[in-house]
């Protein structure tokens, strides 16, 4: 899994790719949290994600839970197999997908 | 029937999949039903990692058996963790968004079975996952 970084406007997009499992999670959601921190607005590339399993739906979970908190704006931008799991776990409306 | 023991560690979980991915790629099983049932067993290897190894451990030991058979896929995961009661897995309700607990969940939505049975002798959990191929 590597997480790429890019600012456009104030707008922070971090492209994700590879696959998000057990090994991945703690490092996935230590850099969502810091990007949340530091920006206003973030949006999540997980068009070339891979694989997703229940640990990565977790951080996803926690990284929308914490943006409400702060009142940040985080859209999720989703590859095919990250939205069939979202959907198992009937969260396709609880994040902003674009 | 492809068969292969692997260590009981979260950096093990990816190698598990490929070898998963690999018998099925030598199916007619469609990509779609492949991701599912490759998602169903990273869960349950998931679990095992996590509570049967609590948190993992290199010195033991996942033995993973896969076999389509009689349109059938049949999936064992054996351990040697601390032995599993199945009565104390249970999903979360859906309904009750959280992190967590999705994992049982994805595991009985795919697959069409889902059983412990004794194992051989010096193994702890032998699970059984199956799945009918339309």
């Amino acid at each position: 899994m590597n997480i790429k970084e890019e600012k456009i406007g104030e707008k922070l997009i971090a492209h994700i790719d590879g696959e998000i499992d057990l090994e991945k999670t703690d490092d996935l959601r230590e850099k969502i949290s810091k990007i949340l921190d530091d920006n206003s607005k973030v949006e999540l590339d997980l068009t070339q994600v891979t694989y997703i399993d229940s640990s990565g739906v977790a951080v996803l979970i926690e990284s929308n839970q914490k943006a409400q908190e702060l009142s940040k704006d985080l859209t999720l931008r989703l590859s095919e197999p990250v939205l069939s799991v979202l959907k198992m776990a009937k969260l396709e409306s609880f994040f902003n997908l674009v | 029937m492809s068969s292969q023991i692997f260590k009981a560690e979260k950096k093990d979980l990816s190698s598990i999949r490929i070898f998963i991915k690999e018998y099925l790629n030598k199916t007619d099983i469609e990509e779609s039903l492949q991701y599912q049932i490759i998602l169903a067993v990273g869960e349950a290897i998931m679990n095992i990692v996590q509570h049967a190894y609590k948190g993992g451990n290199s010195l033991k030991k996942i033995q993973v058996r896969i076999e389509l058979t009689n349109n059938i896929i049949i999936i064992e995961l054996i351990d040697e963790g601390e032995k599993v009661d199945p009565k104390k897995i249970k999903p979360r309700k859906l309904e009750e968004i959280r992190p967590g607990g999705l994992g049982t969940h994805f595991i009985k939505m795919v697959m069409d079975e889902v059983k412990w049975i004794e194992p051989d002798e010096g193994w702890v959990n032998h699970l059984v996952l199956k799945k009918k191929i339309n």
